[in-house]
């Protein structure tokens, strides 16, 4: 019986489609099939729909304070000293890249600098090992933070060709690898990428780069470099 | 009603108020999807603090994502609820100590981008009553694997698991059920 197709990418939204079927959809998705596309919206549609079917339940305000607190700086503190250097580097880095966010101005640059700080003052943020043997150049130092992110600082990073990004990603140790997001590095090929929110350590097995078309993909579509290891 | 919230009207000019950083703008964000984004995660994760620390979490990411988001063609509405659910069932996983073998990832299918051209009026409160309606329609068993899939998020293999019942059964329901879904639907707002 031929599968219905609307019915896969329902499947594919609501996290319950395995392979064949799924690296099948990502790569119509990749292609930008129009028909893939226009079935991942109208799955899209269904599954936020869902979301609202739990009864409302009233949030506290100290919730709406902890919202809106994401937008303010981080007030300034001390961090540790064998940190203070990539701090020092996040401060004169002129062409900070930060989760993917186009810039938007001074503003932005710094409340970038002050979450980047905020993670590295963390105690639970650590340094993994750096680069790969096999290629001395670009370098990176990737900090982890299981219940705050990864925080991606490189250099020499080559020049992207027009439309192109790089993406971040963490390789699991079972399964295709996660995007952690965009950044573009600055003219000397530097780039500082927080990618903030939970990440599960235990499961990762690496963290890499690779080079993606403007709005990145669902999965890697060139070769993945930068591969650090995740380690004890 | 919380339905109310969802108006689509207006996302646009949040969303370019959000790209530029905006910090009122991210009030009224939460001011408009807040509550119900908490409804659902509170709804998965059944503890409000927990579901206070995800729903931060969640409009951190927003916040952070912004620039992939396309403010013209997107709908904000449905992203914000996607991040939120996949925020809560990672955080289900991550306590259960579920393999990801089993658990499929879910981080692709929130990338801002992905959020464009969806109907305009899409969680507008007869859309949402009319899915609710559908939903009663289900019967049990397909009920249950709906809820199992999208507020606890198990694998088809985990539930079948769970209710003790073979893989192809579980298999069917959750078939049957996302079609009788989608067939209410269309017949309730016809292309």
């Amino acid at each position: 019986m031929t599968p219905d197709k609307d019915l896969l990418y329902e499947l594919y939204v609501l996290g319950q489609l395995e392979e064949p079927e799924r690296g099948e959809i990502e790569e119509a998705l990749r292609r930008n099939d129009p028909a893939a596309q226009a079935r991942l919206r109208k799955a899209l549609e269904t599954n936020a729909i869902l979301g609202t079917l739990p009864p409302p339940v009233e949030p506290s305000k100290a919730l709406r304070r902890r919202v809106l607190a994401i937008a303010e700086p981080a007030p300034p503190s001390r961090m540790p000293w064998n940190l203070a250097w990539v701090a020092l580097s996040a401060c004169l880095v002129a062409g900070l890249v930060y989760t993917g966010v186009q810039r938007q101005g001074l503003e932005a640059d710094l409340r970038a600098r002050d979450a980047t700080l905020a993670f590295l003052r963390s105690s639970e943020t650590r340094l993994l090992k750096t680069g790969t043997v096999t290629e001395p150049q670009p370098v990176a130092k990737v900090f982890v933070n299981g219940s705050q992110g990864v925080l991606l600082v490189a250099s020499n990073l080559a020049p992207l060709a027009a439309g192109r990004t790089y993406e971040m990603w963490v390789v699991p140790k079972a399964g295709g690898p996660r995007p952690m997001g965009l950044f573009k590095p600055a003219a000397d090929g530097s780039a500082i990428h927080l990618r903030a929110g939970a990440v599960d350590l235990n499961d990762a097995a690496a963290i890499a780069l690779s080079v993606e078309p403007e709005g990145g993909s669902p999965a890697p579509t060139t070769a993945p470099f930068l591969i650090t290891p995740v380690g004890d | 009603m919380i339905f109310a919230a969802l108006d689509a009207e207006g996302d646009r000019e949040l969303a370019v108020r959000l790209q530029r950083r905006d910090p009122q703008a991210l009030a009224e964000l939460y001011d408009k999807y807040g509550r119900i984004a908490f409804s659902l995660i509170v709804r998965i994760v059944r503890d409000q603090g927990i579901a206070e620390d995800l729903t931060q979490e969640t409009f951190l990411r927003v916040w952070n994502r912004m620039a992939g988001f396309d403010a013209e063609r997107g709908a904000l509405g449905a992203w914000v609820l996607t991040v939120a659910r996949n925020r809560a069932i990672d955080y289900l996983r991550s306590v259960d100590g579920r393999t990801r073998q089993n658990a499929i990832e879910l981080t692709a299918t929130e990338m801002p981008s992905v959020f464009v051209d969806l109907e305009a009026n899409l969680m507008n409160s007869d859309r949402a009553r009319q899915l609710k309606a559908a939903f009663e329609k289900l019967n049990e068993k397909q009920r249950l694997v709906i809820e199992l899939a999208y507020f606890e998020g198990l694998s088809q293999t985990e539930m079948a698991e769970r209710m003790k019942q073979p893989l192809g059964t579980v298999k069917t329901w959750v078939r049957t059920a996302l079609q009788t879904l989608r067939n209410e639907l269309e017949e309730a707002v016809p292309a």
